[in-house]
């Protein structure tokens, strides 16, 4: 029976805090994408002319994300189930739009007026807690802008 | 080409679903799976314990015999080859069956060393009797009418039926045949010391032991003492004693075996046929200490 109320004040804090953090999140985000929306991010080929520009450096933007128990008891039975694990979607995308972001305001600072090749990678940090069901992400962007 | 910032679409990547929803619905998958699992469990397990082999049972017997002695005691205490008194209380048992019928596997019967009155029969037709009920048991139409009831239980199946949804697994391991962890699984599954029967069991198995007894001794008398002794021992801790734990409380169950006695008009009253004597001492021979 503790162990009952345990688990739903855990589940509660979960969802109650994790939603509503996920939520300013989405806000920010939005806000923010709104403002860098000027400076485009493309890809170019190799054998492709790249646009005419003075300067280039290469800027990253990282970020660590991690879930909540609400979560990664979601996705625990899931995993028992099979199919899409939508609580976490909404986890990856905050991760890599707030990466985008920190490598596109970093660069916008500096006085970019494009970013090239812009890069997406992610590891997962959750380290020896992988199996306890503590899922923590890093996802890094980096692109080459130019001015 | 000119750049022409536009807003994307900002919930490409995510599922549009409320995450209680997702969790009520994945949560109701597991309920419904495990209540059907659990569900088709008891189903198999009863149907099991209805028409399970006679081949099947005892192997099921042997595991589980080998898994209780050896947290039990040592072989050495329980019915040793020298002992001739499992020898008695077999043929004891057998006398309960008609001339010419015989039961469905052969019966063993064990005595344990324990500090409390018991009898308990496990499946295969293992039969146990404690030393403490070869030591207080009075005459032999008492120490029948507890082997008998116990043979009611056998007759009936119940031991069989008591194992529930672990007889699923039980004969499983015992049909792959795990060999040396088919016991684990028996251990991780059951509790053989919780082995419980329902009161509709017991009260048919004490109406089968009534009328064995009746059959045998030609009257229900002396048959019931064992029980009257208990009932006055209030001392006793009586949840303790596993013979009872299960049972209707001993006064009701006195009570309801002498109206079936009387209301079939069986003979309640008659000479108490003897005990062999030194029943407590292996063999019958004078106790070493």
């Amino acid at each position: 029976m503790e162990n009952l109320i345990v688990f739903a004040i855990l589940m509660a804090l979960g969802y109650g805090v994790g939603s509503y953090r996920e939520k300013k999140h989405y806000e920010d985000i939005r806000r923010r994408e709104k403002q860098t929306l000027h400076v485009p991010m493309m890809n170019f080929g190799a054998k492709q002319p790249l646009p005419q520009a003075q300067d280039s450096a290469l800027f990253v933007g990282s970020v660590v994300i991690t879930s909540d128990y609400f979560k990664n008891f979601s996705a625990s039975l899931r995993n028992l189930v099979g199919g899409r694990v939508t609580v976490y979607e909404t986890l990856i995308d905050r991760g890599r739009r707030e990466a985008t972001l920190r490598m596109k305001e970093q660069a916008i600072a500096w006085g970019a007026t494009e970013i090239l090749n812009v890069r997406l990678e992610n590891s997962s940090i959750s380290g020896q807690n992988r199996g306890k069901g503590q899922v923590a992400i890093e996802i890094i962007a980096y692109g080459t802008a130019v001015r | 080409m000119d750049y022409i910032p536009t807003e994307f679409d900002d919930d490409i990547n995510v599922t549009p679903v409320h995450p209680l929803i997702n969790l009520g619905y994945l949560l109701g998958t597991v309920f419904v799976f495990g209540l059907v699992v659990f569900g088709s469990l008891g189903a198999i397990g009863a149907h099991l314990a209805a028409h399970m082999g006679p081949q099947t049972e005892a192997n099921i017997g042997k595991a589980l015999v080998g898994d209780f002695l050896e947290d039990k005691a040592a072989p050495a205490d329980l019915g040793a080859a020298e002992d001739t008194r499992p020898e008695y209380l077999k043929k004891l048992i057998l006398s309960f069956y008609a001339t010419g019928s015989k039961p469905r596997l052969p019966l063993q019967v064990y005595i344990v060393e324990d500090a409390l009155p018991n009898a308990f029969i496990l499946p295969g037709g293992h039969i146990f009797v404690t030393s403490t009920l070869l030591e207080q048991a009075e005459s032999e139409n008492e120490l029948a009418f507890v082997l008998a009831h116990e043979l009611g239980h056998f007759e009936a199946r119940d031991n069989l039926k008591g194992l529930g949804r672990s007889l699923v697994f039980i004969t499983l391991a015992s049909l792959l045949d795990f060999g040396g962890s088919s016991s684990g699984v028996i251990n991780s599954t059951i509790n053989l010391s919780s082995m419980s029967y329902s009161r509709t069991q017991e009260a048919q198995a004490d109406a089968f032991a009534l009328r064995a007894v009746v059959q045998k001794y030609g009257h229900s008398g002396n048959s019931l003492d064992f029980f009257r002794r208990l009932e006055q021992q209030k001392d006793l801790p009586v949840p303790e004693i596993e013979l009872l734990s299960s049972h209707p409380l001993t006064e009701n169950r006195i009570e309801s075996l002498e109206k079936f006695a009387r209301d079939r008009g069986m003979k309640t009253t008659g000479p108490a046929t003897a005990l062999p004597e030194r029943l407590e001492c292996p063999s019958f021979k004078p106790c070493p200490n």
